[in-house]
Protein backbone atom coordinates (compact mmCIF):
# COMPACT_ATOMS: atom_id res chain seq x y z
CA UNK A 1 0.00 0.00 0.00
CA UNK A 2 1.31 3.45 -0.86
CA UNK A 3 0.66 6.51 1.25
CA UNK A 4 -1.98 8.96 0.14
CA UNK A 5 -1.21 11.66 2.68
CA UNK A 6 1.88 12.28 4.78
CA UNK A 7 1.78 15.02 7.37
CA UNK A 8 5.07 15.75 9.13
CA UNK A 9 5.82 18.14 11.99
CA UNK A 10 2.79 20.35 11.51
CA UNK A 11 2.72 23.35 13.83
CA UNK A 12 0.15 26.12 14.03
CA UNK A 13 -0.81 28.51 16.81
CA UNK A 14 -4.08 30.36 17.40
CA UNK A 15 -4.08 32.39 20.57
CA UNK A 16 -4.28 29.81 23.37
CA UNK A 17 -4.56 26.82 21.04
CA UNK A 18 -1.79 25.20 19.05
CA UNK A 19 -1.18 22.20 16.85
CA UNK A 20 2.06 20.72 18.13
CA UNK A 21 4.23 18.66 15.86
CA UNK A 22 1.31 16.84 14.24
CA UNK A 23 2.51 13.92 12.12
CA UNK A 24 0.61 11.01 10.60
CA UNK A 25 0.24 9.02 7.41
CA UNK A 26 -2.84 7.84 5.52
CA UNK A 27 -2.54 4.67 3.48
CA UNK A 28 -4.29 3.87 0.22
CA UNK A 29 -7.46 1.76 0.48
CA UNK A 30 -8.03 2.83 4.08
CA UNK A 31 -10.80 4.76 5.76
CA UNK A 32 -9.09 6.71 8.50
CA UNK A 33 -11.09 8.11 11.37
CA UNK A 34 -9.70 11.30 12.86
CA UNK A 35 -11.12 11.38 16.35
CA UNK A 36 -11.03 13.73 19.29
CA UNK A 37 -13.31 15.76 21.48
CA UNK A 38 -14.61 19.19 20.42
CA UNK A 39 -11.77 21.71 20.29
CA UNK A 40 -9.08 19.00 20.08
CA UNK A 41 -7.72 20.36 16.78
CA UNK A 42 -9.44 18.17 14.17
CA UNK A 43 -10.84 21.03 12.06
CA UNK A 44 -7.66 23.08 12.38
CA UNK A 45 -5.60 20.11 11.22
CA UNK A 46 -7.86 19.51 8.23
CA UNK A 47 -7.87 23.17 7.28
CA UNK A 48 -4.12 23.37 7.61
CA UNK A 49 -3.68 20.28 5.44
CA UNK A 50 -5.91 21.84 2.78
CA UNK A 51 -3.99 25.12 2.93
CA UNK A 52 -7.00 27.04 4.22
CA UNK A 53 -5.00 28.23 7.20
CA UNK A 54 -1.30 28.96 7.12
CA UNK A 55 1.09 26.74 9.04
CA UNK A 56 4.09 27.79 11.09
CA UNK A 57 6.04 24.72 10.02
CA UNK A 58 5.64 21.21 8.69
CA UNK A 59 5.31 19.41 5.38
CA UNK A 60 2.21 18.01 3.71
CA UNK A 61 2.44 15.50 0.90
CA UNK A 62 -0.49 14.11 -1.02
CA UNK A 63 0.22 11.10 -3.24
CA UNK A 64 3.94 11.66 -2.62
CA UNK A 65 3.86 15.25 -3.90
CA UNK A 66 4.50 18.37 -1.84
CA UNK A 67 1.37 20.44 -1.30
CA UNK A 68 3.38 23.68 -1.54
CA UNK A 69 4.57 22.90 -5.04
CA UNK A 70 1.61 21.07 -6.55
CA UNK A 71 -1.35 22.59 -4.72
CA UNK A 72 -3.73 22.92 -7.68
CA UNK A 73 -2.88 19.53 -9.15
CA UNK A 74 -3.35 17.83 -5.78
CA UNK A 75 -6.59 19.60 -4.92
CA UNK A 76 -7.94 18.35 -8.22
CA UNK A 77 -7.65 14.84 -6.77
CA UNK A 78 -9.23 15.60 -3.40
CA UNK A 79 -12.92 15.71 -2.59
CA UNK A 80 -13.76 17.83 0.44
CA UNK A 81 -16.77 17.89 2.71
CA UNK A 82 -16.63 20.73 5.19
CA UNK A 83 -18.60 20.89 8.39
CA UNK A 84 -22.02 22.33 7.43
CA UNK A 85 -21.15 22.21 3.72
CA UNK A 86 -19.65 25.64 3.20
CA UNK A 87 -22.08 27.01 0.65
CA UNK A 88 -23.61 30.34 -0.29
CA UNK A 89 -27.05 29.60 1.12
CA UNK A 90 -28.81 32.09 -1.13
CA UNK A 91 -27.85 30.16 -4.26
CA UNK A 92 -29.56 27.10 -5.63
CA UNK A 93 -27.64 23.83 -5.80
CA UNK A 94 -27.38 24.19 -9.59
CA UNK A 95 -25.83 27.65 -9.21
CA UNK A 96 -23.40 26.48 -6.54
CA UNK A 97 -22.44 23.54 -8.73
CA UNK A 98 -21.86 25.87 -11.69
CA UNK A 99 -19.24 27.66 -9.56
CA UNK A 100 -17.55 24.57 -8.11
CA UNK A 101 -17.55 22.16 -11.06
CA UNK A 102 -15.32 24.16 -13.49
CA UNK A 103 -12.53 24.01 -10.91
CA UNK A 104 -12.10 20.26 -11.41
CA UNK A 105 -10.48 18.87 -14.55
CA UNK A 106 -12.16 15.46 -14.10
CA UNK A 107 -15.65 16.69 -13.27
CA UNK A 108 -18.26 14.16 -14.38
CA UNK A 109 -21.70 15.56 -15.09
CA UNK A 110 -22.97 11.99 -15.30
CA UNK A 111 -21.73 11.15 -11.78
CA UNK A 112 -23.16 14.40 -10.50
CA UNK A 113 -26.62 13.68 -11.92
CA UNK A 114 -26.51 10.10 -10.63
CA UNK A 115 -25.73 11.23 -7.07
CA UNK A 116 -28.31 14.03 -7.18
CA UNK A 117 -30.96 11.50 -8.23
CA UNK A 118 -29.77 8.90 -5.71
CA UNK A 119 -30.07 11.47 -2.91
CA UNK A 120 -33.35 12.88 -4.29
CA UNK A 121 -31.88 16.36 -4.51
CA UNK A 122 -33.53 18.93 -6.76
CA UNK A 123 -30.80 21.10 -8.35
CA UNK A 124 -33.13 24.08 -8.47
CA UNK A 125 -33.75 24.02 -4.72
CA UNK A 126 -32.20 26.86 -2.74
CA UNK A 127 -29.40 25.70 -0.42
CA UNK A 128 -30.86 27.67 2.50
CA UNK A 129 -33.93 25.44 2.43
CA UNK A 130 -31.98 22.17 2.69
CA UNK A 131 -32.03 20.14 5.90
CA UNK A 132 -28.70 19.30 7.54
CA UNK A 133 -28.85 15.80 6.09
CA UNK A 134 -29.56 17.09 2.59
CA UNK A 135 -26.70 19.60 2.84
CA UNK A 136 -24.35 16.79 3.71
CA UNK A 137 -25.63 14.72 0.80
CA UNK A 138 -25.16 17.65 -1.57
CA UNK A 139 -21.70 18.26 -0.20
CA UNK A 140 -20.88 14.60 -0.74
CA UNK A 141 -22.27 14.78 -4.28
CA UNK A 142 -19.84 17.59 -5.12
CA UNK A 143 -16.96 15.71 -3.51
CA UNK A 144 -17.72 12.48 -5.37
CA UNK A 145 -18.41 13.91 -8.83
CA UNK A 146 -14.86 14.59 -9.94
CA UNK A 147 -13.25 11.18 -9.53
CA UNK A 148 -11.41 12.19 -6.38
CA UNK A 149 -8.74 9.82 -5.09
CA UNK A 150 -9.05 11.04 -1.51
CA UNK A 151 -12.07 12.25 0.41
CA UNK A 152 -11.42 14.61 3.30
CA UNK A 153 -14.45 15.16 5.47
CA UNK A 154 -14.72 17.41 8.50
CA UNK A 155 -17.38 16.19 10.93
CA UNK A 156 -19.74 15.01 8.18
CA UNK A 157 -22.02 13.15 10.60
CA UNK A 158 -22.35 15.90 13.18
CA UNK A 159 -26.02 16.67 13.80
CA UNK A 160 -27.32 13.93 11.48
CA UNK A 161 -29.86 11.30 12.40
CA UNK A 162 -28.73 7.64 12.60
CA UNK A 163 -30.37 6.70 9.28
CA UNK A 164 -28.51 9.32 7.26
CA UNK A 165 -25.28 8.51 9.13
CA UNK A 166 -25.71 4.88 8.20
CA UNK A 167 -26.37 5.84 4.54
CA UNK A 168 -23.18 7.88 4.56
CA UNK A 169 -21.19 4.90 5.83
CA UNK A 170 -22.58 2.79 2.98
CA UNK A 171 -21.58 5.43 0.44
CA UNK A 172 -18.06 5.48 1.84
CA UNK A 173 -17.84 1.70 1.59
CA UNK A 174 -19.03 1.86 -2.05
CA UNK A 175 -16.48 4.56 -2.78
CA UNK A 176 -13.66 2.45 -1.35
CA UNK A 177 -14.65 -0.53 -3.51
CA UNK A 178 -13.22 1.31 -6.55
CA UNK A 179 -9.73 0.64 -5.18
CA UNK A 180 -6.77 2.99 -4.82
CA UNK A 181 -8.84 5.50 -2.86
CA UNK A 182 -8.70 6.87 0.66
CA UNK A 183 -11.01 8.58 3.14
CA UNK A 184 -9.97 10.87 5.98
CA UNK A 185 -12.91 11.51 8.19
CA UNK A 186 -12.96 13.60 11.37
CA UNK A 187 -15.63 12.96 13.96
CA UNK A 188 -16.38 12.97 17.64
CA UNK A 189 -19.16 10.40 17.10
CA UNK A 190 -16.95 7.34 17.33
CA UNK A 191 -19.78 4.83 16.86
CA UNK A 192 -19.77 5.71 13.13
CA UNK A 193 -16.22 4.47 12.88
CA UNK A 194 -16.96 1.05 14.41
CA UNK A 195 -18.55 0.07 11.11
CA UNK A 196 -16.19 1.51 8.52
CA UNK A 197 -12.82 2.71 9.78
CA UNK A 198 -9.60 0.83 9.10
CA UNK A 199 -7.29 3.25 10.88
CA UNK A 200 -7.81 5.62 13.77
CA UNK A 201 -5.90 8.76 14.68
CA UNK A 202 -6.61 10.43 18.01
CA UNK A 203 -5.86 14.10 18.53
CA UNK A 204 -6.15 15.98 21.79
CA UNK A 205 -5.01 19.51 22.68
CA UNK A 206 -3.40 19.75 19.25
CA UNK A 207 -1.25 16.62 19.74
CA UNK A 208 -1.58 13.22 18.13
CA UNK A 209 -2.03 10.67 20.90
CA UNK A 210 -2.11 7.59 18.71
CA UNK A 211 -2.30 6.39 15.13
CA UNK A 212 -3.31 2.75 14.98
CA UNK A 213 -5.29 0.15 13.08
CA UNK A 214 -8.80 0.03 14.49
CA UNK A 215 -8.86 -3.76 14.90
CA UNK A 216 -5.48 -3.84 16.67
CA UNK A 217 -6.58 -1.02 18.92
CA UNK A 218 -9.76 -2.79 19.92
CA UNK A 219 -7.92 -6.12 20.37
CA UNK A 220 -5.23 -4.63 22.60
CA UNK A 221 -7.51 -2.66 24.90
CA UNK A 222 -10.01 -3.92 27.43
CA UNK A 223 -12.52 -2.41 29.80
CA UNK A 224 -11.89 -3.88 33.24
CA UNK A 225 -14.32 -3.69 36.13
CA UNK A 226 -13.56 -4.67 39.72
CA UNK A 227 -13.52 -3.77 43.39
CA UNK A 228 -11.86 -0.51 44.44
CA UNK A 229 -10.26 -2.25 47.42
CA UNK A 230 -8.07 -4.26 45.04
CA UNK A 231 -6.54 -1.13 43.48
CA UNK A 232 -3.07 -0.09 44.54
CA UNK A 233 -0.78 2.66 43.20
CA UNK A 234 1.00 0.03 41.16
CA UNK A 235 -2.17 -1.46 39.63
CA UNK A 236 -3.65 1.97 38.93
CA UNK A 237 -0.71 2.61 36.62
CA UNK A 238 -1.80 -0.31 34.45
CA UNK A 239 -4.88 1.66 33.39
CA UNK A 240 -5.25 4.58 31.02
CA UNK A 241 -8.12 5.90 33.12
CA UNK A 242 -10.11 4.69 36.08
CA UNK A 243 -13.62 5.67 37.05
CA UNK A 244 -14.57 4.92 40.60
CA UNK A 245 -18.03 4.67 42.11
CA UNK A 246 -19.22 3.30 45.44
CA UNK A 247 -19.90 -0.02 43.66
CA UNK A 248 -16.44 -0.45 42.20
CA UNK A 249 -14.15 0.78 39.45
CA UNK A 250 -13.97 0.52 35.68
CA UNK A 251 -10.92 1.35 33.65
CA UNK A 252 -9.34 0.94 30.23
CA UNK A 253 -6.10 -0.96 29.98
CA UNK A 254 -3.70 -1.95 27.24
CA UNK A 255 -1.79 -4.23 29.63
CA UNK A 256 -4.38 -6.93 30.18
CA UNK A 257 -2.00 -9.75 31.11
CA UNK A 258 -0.43 -7.65 33.88
CA UNK A 259 -3.86 -6.59 35.13
CA UNK A 260 -4.95 -10.22 35.24
CA UNK A 261 -1.80 -11.14 37.22
CA UNK A 262 -2.29 -8.39 39.80
CA UNK A 263 -6.04 -8.19 40.07
CA UNK A 264 -8.23 -11.24 40.48
CA UNK A 265 -11.96 -11.12 40.77
CA UNK A 266 -12.37 -8.73 37.80
CA UNK A 267 -14.77 -8.48 34.89
CA UNK A 268 -13.22 -7.99 31.45
CA UNK A 269 -15.20 -6.47 28.59
CA UNK A 270 -14.43 -5.41 25.05
CA UNK A 271 -13.71 -1.67 24.90
CA UNK A 272 -15.41 0.58 22.37
CA UNK A 273 -13.53 3.21 20.37
CA UNK A 274 -15.10 5.83 22.58
CA UNK A 275 -13.87 4.07 25.75
CA UNK A 276 -10.35 3.93 24.34
CA UNK A 277 -10.46 7.53 23.14
CA UNK A 278 -11.59 8.79 26.54
CA UNK A 279 -9.01 6.59 28.23
CA UNK A 280 -6.14 8.21 26.34
CA UNK A 281 -7.54 11.71 26.76
CA UNK A 282 -7.96 11.30 30.51
CA UNK A 283 -4.49 9.79 30.79
CA UNK A 284 -3.00 12.77 28.98
CA UNK A 285 -4.99 15.23 31.07
CA UNK A 286 -3.73 13.48 34.25
CA UNK A 287 -0.13 13.57 32.98
CA UNK A 288 -0.44 17.27 32.09
CA UNK A 289 -1.71 18.07 35.60
CA UNK A 290 1.22 16.17 37.16
CA UNK A 291 3.74 17.88 34.84
CA UNK A 292 2.36 21.34 35.54
CA UNK A 293 2.77 20.75 39.28
CA UNK B 1 -11.67 29.47 -14.21
CA UNK B 2 -11.55 33.26 -13.84
CA UNK B 3 -14.87 33.70 -15.64
CA UNK B 4 -16.58 31.21 -13.34
CA UNK B 5 -15.41 33.11 -10.30
CA UNK B 6 -16.64 36.37 -11.82
CA UNK B 7 -19.92 34.55 -12.39
CA UNK B 8 -19.87 33.64 -8.71
CA UNK B 9 -19.78 37.33 -7.76
CA UNK B 10 -22.61 38.04 -10.20
CA UNK B 11 -24.70 35.21 -8.71
CA UNK B 12 -24.11 36.58 -5.22
CA UNK B 13 -25.55 39.97 -6.21
CA UNK B 14 -28.26 38.67 -8.53
CA UNK B 15 -31.04 39.96 -6.23
CA UNK B 16 -29.83 43.54 -6.65
CA UNK B 17 -28.34 43.26 -10.13
CA UNK B 18 -31.36 44.32 -12.19
CA UNK B 19 -31.98 47.30 -9.91
CA UNK B 20 -28.36 48.41 -10.16
CA UNK B 21 -28.32 47.97 -13.93
CA UNK B 22 -31.37 50.19 -14.16
CA UNK B 23 -29.86 52.78 -11.82
CA UNK B 24 -26.93 53.19 -14.22
CA UNK B 25 -29.41 54.14 -16.97
CA UNK B 26 -31.78 56.11 -14.77
CA UNK B 27 -29.14 58.26 -13.07
CA UNK B 28 -28.06 60.27 -16.18
CA UNK B 29 -31.74 60.75 -17.09
CA UNK B 30 -32.42 62.07 -13.61
CA UNK B 31 -29.46 64.43 -13.82
CA UNK B 32 -30.63 65.54 -17.29
CA UNK B 33 -34.01 66.48 -15.85
CA UNK B 34 -32.72 68.19 -12.70
CA UNK B 35 -29.26 69.52 -13.42
CA UNK B 36 -28.34 69.15 -17.13
CA UNK B 37 -25.04 71.05 -16.89
CA UNK B 38 -23.78 68.25 -14.61
CA UNK B 39 -24.19 65.67 -17.41
CA UNK B 40 -21.11 64.12 -18.94
CA UNK B 41 -17.96 63.14 -17.07
CA UNK B 42 -19.25 63.94 -13.56
CA UNK B 43 -22.48 61.99 -14.01
CA UNK B 44 -20.66 59.05 -15.52
CA UNK B 45 -18.06 59.01 -12.74
CA UNK B 46 -20.69 59.08 -10.00
CA UNK B 47 -22.70 56.30 -11.61
CA UNK B 48 -19.52 54.20 -11.98
CA UNK B 49 -18.41 54.69 -8.37
CA UNK B 50 -21.90 54.21 -6.98
CA UNK B 51 -22.58 51.03 -8.99
CA UNK B 52 -19.18 49.50 -8.29
CA UNK B 53 -19.47 50.39 -4.63
CA UNK B 54 -22.98 48.98 -4.18
CA UNK B 55 -22.30 45.71 -6.00
CA UNK B 56 -18.94 45.31 -4.27
CA UNK B 57 -20.63 45.80 -0.91
CA UNK B 58 -23.30 43.19 -1.71
CA UNK B 59 -20.61 40.66 -2.65
CA UNK B 60 -18.63 41.47 0.49
CA UNK B 61 -21.71 41.07 2.69
CA UNK B 62 -22.47 37.67 1.14
CA UNK B 63 -18.88 36.54 1.68
CA UNK B 64 -18.90 37.77 5.25
CA UNK B 65 -22.17 35.92 5.85
CA UNK B 66 -20.85 32.65 4.44
CA UNK B 67 -17.12 32.52 5.24
CA UNK B 68 -17.05 28.74 4.89
CA UNK B 69 -18.07 29.06 1.25
CA UNK B 70 -14.84 30.95 0.54
CA UNK B 71 -12.97 28.22 2.43
CA UNK B 72 -14.68 25.59 0.28
CA UNK B 73 -13.66 27.42 -2.91
CA UNK B 74 -10.07 27.61 -1.70
CA UNK B 75 -10.22 23.88 -0.94
CA UNK B 76 -10.92 23.24 -4.64
CA UNK B 77 -8.29 23.76 -7.36
CA UNK B 78 -9.24 27.45 -7.54
CA UNK B 79 -6.21 29.33 -6.27
CA UNK B 80 -6.51 32.22 -3.87
CA UNK B 81 -4.91 34.54 -6.41
CA UNK B 82 -7.57 33.53 -8.94
CA UNK B 83 -10.28 34.56 -6.46
CA UNK B 84 -8.66 37.97 -6.12
CA UNK B 85 -8.20 38.41 -9.86
CA UNK B 86 -11.87 37.58 -10.34
CA UNK B 87 -12.85 40.36 -7.93
CA UNK B 88 -10.88 42.92 -9.95
CA UNK B 89 -12.33 41.52 -13.18
CA UNK B 90 -15.80 41.89 -11.65
CA UNK B 91 -15.15 45.58 -10.99
CA UNK B 92 -13.83 46.12 -14.52
CA UNK B 93 -16.92 44.39 -15.86
CA UNK B 94 -19.15 46.81 -13.95
CA UNK B 95 -17.17 49.74 -15.36
CA UNK B 96 -17.59 48.32 -18.86
CA UNK B 97 -21.33 47.99 -18.35
CA UNK B 98 -21.57 51.58 -17.09
CA UNK B 99 -19.68 52.82 -20.15
CA UNK B 100 -21.81 50.80 -22.58
CA UNK B 101 -25.04 51.89 -20.85
CA UNK B 102 -24.01 55.56 -20.94
CA UNK B 103 -23.01 55.32 -24.61
CA UNK B 104 -26.28 53.62 -25.56
CA UNK B 105 -28.11 56.35 -23.68
CA UNK B 106 -26.16 58.99 -25.62
CA UNK B 107 -27.19 57.25 -28.81
CA UNK B 108 -30.89 57.59 -28.04
CA UNK B 109 -31.09 60.72 -25.88
CA UNK B 110 -29.78 63.79 -27.73
CA UNK B 111 -29.14 65.79 -24.54
CA UNK B 112 -26.76 63.11 -23.24
CA UNK B 113 -23.43 63.61 -24.93
CA UNK B 114 -21.03 60.85 -25.84
CA UNK B 115 -18.13 60.38 -23.45
CA UNK B 116 -14.73 61.25 -24.85
CA UNK B 117 -11.96 58.71 -24.63
CA UNK B 118 -10.11 61.02 -22.24
CA UNK B 119 -13.03 61.38 -19.84
CA UNK B 120 -13.73 57.64 -19.97
CA UNK B 121 -10.12 56.87 -19.11
CA UNK B 122 -10.09 59.53 -16.40
CA UNK B 123 -13.19 58.00 -14.82
CA UNK B 124 -11.52 54.58 -15.06
CA UNK B 125 -8.40 55.95 -13.39
CA UNK B 126 -10.33 57.54 -10.52
CA UNK B 127 -12.39 54.41 -9.88
CA UNK B 128 -9.24 52.28 -10.15
CA UNK B 129 -7.50 54.46 -7.55
CA UNK B 130 -10.48 54.23 -5.17
CA UNK B 131 -11.01 50.47 -5.48
CA UNK B 132 -7.31 49.82 -5.87
CA UNK B 133 -6.78 51.31 -2.42
CA UNK B 134 -9.95 49.92 -0.88
CA UNK B 135 -9.63 46.29 -2.03
CA UNK B 136 -6.32 45.41 -0.32
CA UNK B 137 -7.48 47.22 2.83
CA UNK B 138 -10.68 45.18 2.83
CA UNK B 139 -8.77 41.93 2.37
CA UNK B 140 -6.55 42.95 5.28
CA UNK B 141 -9.14 44.28 7.72
CA UNK B 142 -12.33 42.56 6.58
CA UNK B 143 -15.65 43.99 5.48
CA UNK B 144 -16.89 45.01 8.94
CA UNK B 145 -14.01 47.36 9.61
CA UNK B 146 -13.94 48.93 6.14
CA UNK B 147 -17.61 49.27 5.28
CA UNK B 148 -17.73 53.00 6.10
CA UNK B 149 -14.88 53.85 3.70
CA UNK B 150 -17.13 54.14 0.68
CA UNK B 151 -20.04 55.59 2.59
CA UNK B 152 -17.75 58.52 3.29
CA UNK B 153 -16.63 58.64 -0.35
CA UNK B 154 -20.22 58.63 -1.63
CA UNK B 155 -21.32 61.35 0.79
CA UNK B 156 -18.25 63.45 0.00
CA UNK B 157 -18.42 63.04 -3.81
CA UNK B 158 -20.81 65.97 -4.50
CA UNK B 159 -18.49 68.29 -2.57
CA UNK B 160 -15.22 66.90 -3.89
CA UNK B 161 -16.15 66.67 -7.56
CA UNK B 162 -16.42 70.42 -8.29
CA UNK B 163 -13.04 70.90 -6.62
CA UNK B 164 -11.58 68.01 -8.58
CA UNK B 165 -12.92 69.46 -11.84
CA UNK B 166 -11.06 72.71 -11.17
CA UNK B 167 -7.86 70.80 -10.49
CA UNK B 168 -8.32 68.89 -13.72
CA UNK B 169 -8.79 72.04 -15.74
CA UNK B 170 -5.73 73.69 -14.23
CA UNK B 171 -3.62 70.60 -14.84
CA UNK B 172 -4.97 70.34 -18.34
CA UNK B 173 -4.04 73.87 -19.24
CA UNK B 174 -0.81 74.29 -17.40
CA UNK B 175 0.88 70.93 -17.56
CA UNK B 176 -0.88 68.73 -20.05
CA UNK B 177 -1.95 71.12 -22.77
CA UNK B 178 1.23 70.64 -24.71
CA UNK B 179 0.66 66.92 -24.88
CA UNK B 180 -1.22 65.30 -27.70
CA UNK B 181 -4.49 63.48 -26.97
CA UNK B 182 -2.78 60.19 -27.68
CA UNK B 183 -0.06 60.91 -25.12
CA UNK B 184 -2.64 61.86 -22.48
CA UNK B 185 -4.61 58.70 -23.12
CA UNK B 186 -1.47 56.59 -23.01
CA UNK B 187 -0.48 58.12 -19.66
CA UNK B 188 -3.93 57.36 -18.27
CA UNK B 189 -3.85 53.77 -19.58
CA UNK B 190 -0.39 53.19 -18.11
CA UNK B 191 -1.50 54.69 -14.79
CA UNK B 192 -4.61 52.46 -14.68
CA UNK B 193 -2.59 49.34 -15.47
CA UNK B 194 0.11 50.24 -12.94
CA UNK B 195 -2.38 50.91 -10.14
CA UNK B 196 -4.34 47.75 -10.96
CA UNK B 197 -1.19 45.62 -10.95
CA UNK B 198 0.15 47.07 -7.69
CA UNK B 199 -3.23 46.75 -5.98
CA UNK B 200 -3.68 43.20 -7.30
CA UNK B 201 -0.23 42.11 -6.11
CA UNK B 202 -0.77 43.64 -2.65
CA UNK B 203 -4.24 42.02 -2.36
CA UNK B 204 -2.88 38.61 -3.41
CA UNK B 205 -0.04 38.88 -0.86
CA UNK B 206 -2.45 39.82 1.92
CA UNK B 207 -4.96 37.12 1.03
CA UNK B 208 -2.36 34.36 0.67
CA UNK B 209 -1.54 34.74 4.38
CA UNK B 210 -5.16 34.94 5.52
CA UNK B 211 -6.55 32.10 7.62
CA UNK B 212 -9.91 30.98 6.23
CA UNK B 213 -12.03 29.85 9.14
Amino acid sequence: MSSILEVTGLNKSYGDFSLSDVSFTLEEDCITGFIGINGAGKTTTIRTILGLVTRASGTIKFFGKDMNKYEQELKDRIGIVLDDGGFYDELSMAEMTSIISPAYSRWSEQDYKTFMERFSLNPRQKIATLSKGMRMKYSLTLALSHQADLLIMDEPTSGLDPLIRSQLMEILKDYMKQGGKGVFFSTHITSDLDKVADMLILINNGRILFEEEKDILIDTHRLVKGDIKDLTDETRNLFLNIQETEFGFSGITNQLSKVQKNLHDILIERATIEDIMLGYIEKETKNNVITSR
Amino acid sequence: MLLHLVKKDILLVKKYLLFMLLVVIAFPLFIMARNPEFLGFNTFLISVIFTEFMLYQYVSIAEMKYPKATALLCGTPYSRSMLIKARYAFLLLIFTYCYVAYTVLALFVPKVEYLTLLSTLTALLISTILFGVYTPIQYKLGYERTKYFFSIVIVATPFILPALSNVDIRLDFIELSAMSMLAKCLILIVAVIAILCISLIVSIKIYSKKDLL
